[in-house]
């Protein structure tokens, strides 16, 4: 009998997303959020006996861990976030983490106080667009500026600076002009995350890209990002693979199943945040019991099961689809991916 | 090395659980309370399915030799083998015999 990490996990790194509020105060018109409530949120001393099991799993596993903590808007609730982060900080078997904001609440003081993390690895903030009249048009008045400003208090005092952007219709053509400006404000990497009509974004759904388009966008990604040289462009996204298969670092297996798994507020476990299937409760169930015997994750991992297009792709090892993008599409989260090109 | 009696009955340890993939030849067994985990070959796999059902090991091994169709002395060394594993790695435990409950009675 051999250890069984190999396998499962394909890679020595294990993720979690963890929403530690759903409290918001942006109302982004993709939003994968139904709601902003704060009821159910969990008690600091809760959010540090699921970071201790945590420590505990990847002990076991001897997996590096690595973190994204995030919201809402995760500085909503900076009581807990900060004495939250110093103990994840502590933990020897978390690598790095990163923040997810929407950078409207970053101040000098929140930056002096994140500056004491060794393991902070970078913030992230999103930008829709070069044109500040698109981008407030999705995310509110006033944001381009306010996450401009953001950003260049970020790099000022030092921080690494990651910059996301969700594609739709609205935004697809701004991909060049908005990569243009992270540069000059030497912002370190920039990634592109696929719109998913789901919670509040269910309503653009008419904004929601063909395969053609993503195809199109994709396209123009991995050109810029192996041209650019100021910037970071990742490409670790499922689809992705088929612009070159060769190449690691372009494309990445969808992670349901595979390494990560999406703590909610109130600690219900996700498989992938995109992925609303409860699969456990990280307050009443251990991560190996969710991992080991979660049925929608063993579907998932048993890639005999996707269908359509994907279930004859030879990349299927490198990329599967996204699970999640399939799930709001079809409501079969084993279904092909809907805007898969090939 | 365990001796083989024709009562003998194993169960599977408590937070044990077993996981196949067929179509892709993966076996797993994973102890759910202390996050062990091991990957296994058929044969193995095929063993701790037949103790979840209560079998005796007697019964079991004459499966064993009837559905690998392998020598019965090469059979026995093999089965006592991937039986100790089991035990030494905890994922099996020796049933208590119902006989004796009776004689503690």
């Amino acid at each position: 009998m051999n250890i069984l990490s190999d396998e499962l996990n394909v890679e020595n790194e294990f993720y979690f997303q963890w929403h530690i509020t759903e409290q918001c105060n942006l109302r982004c018109k993709h939003c994968y959020h139904a709601k902003y409530t704060s009821s159910d949120e969990l008690s600091l001393g809760k959010l540090v006996s699921i970071a201790d099991k945590i420590d505990s799993t990847l002990k076991t596993w001897n997996k590096k861990g690595t973190l994204s903590i995030t919201g809402g808007e995760p500085f909503i609730v900076r009581d807990k976030l900060f004495p939250l982060l110093g103990h994840i900080d502590s933990l020897k078997t978390i690598h790095h983490f990163d923040i997810l904001t929407n950078g409207s609440l970053l101040d000098q003081s929140s930056l002096n106080e994140l500056k004491e993390f060794k393991k902070l690895r970078r913030v992230q903030v999103s930008l829709e667009a070069a044109n500040q009249k698109l981008n407030d048009s999705i995310r509110g008045n006033g944001s381009f500026e306010k996450t401009l400003s953001s950003i260049r208090l970020l790099k000022e005092n030092g921080f690494q600076v990651a910059v996301m952007m969700t594609i739709s219709h609205l935004n697809k053509n701004e991909v060049e002009s908005l990569i243009k400006i992270l540069k000059e404000e030497r912002v370190d990497t920039f990634s592109a995350e696929r719109f998913i009509p789901e919670g509040v974004g269910t309503n653009l759904k008419d904004e929601f890209l063909t395969s053609a388009e993503v195809r199109e966008v994709f396209q123009r990604i991995y050109s810029l990002a192996m041209k650019e040289d100021k910037i970071r462009i990742l490409l670790y996204r499922p689809l992705f693979a088929q612009l070159n298969g060769n190449d690691p670092t372009v494309g990445a297996l969808c992670s349901a199943g595979n390494n990560a798994l999406t703590i909610m507020h109130d600690g219900t476990i996700y498989p992938c945040r995109r992925l609303p299937i409860p699969i456990g409760n990280a307050l009443t169930d251990s991560f190996y019991k969710v991992w080991y015997m979660s049925s929608v994750l063993w579907d998932i991992r048993n890639t005999k099961n996707i269908k359509g297009k994907c279930a004859d792709c030879d990349l299927i090892p490198v990329c599967r689809g996204c699970r999640a993008m399939a799930y709001a599409l079809t409501g079969d989260y084993l279904a092909e991916d809907p805007q898969c090109w090939k | 090395m365990l001796e083989i009696s024709q009562t003998d009955t194993f169960i599977l340890s408590e937070n044990i659980f077993l996981q196949k993939i067929t179509e892709l030849e993966k076996y797993w067994v994973f102890n759910i309370d202390t996050g062990e985990h091991y990957t296994l070959n058929e044969t193995s796999y095929w063993i701790l399915e037949q103790i979840a059902e209560n079998l005796p090991a007697n019964n079991i091994f004459k499966n064993f030799l009837g559905n690998f169709d392998v020598d019965e002395n090469q059979g026995k060394d093999d089965f006592r083998e991937i039986m100790n594993g089991f035990l030494t790695e905890g994922i099996i435990n020796r049933a208590e015999r119902p006989d004796k409950k009776e004689e503690e009675r």
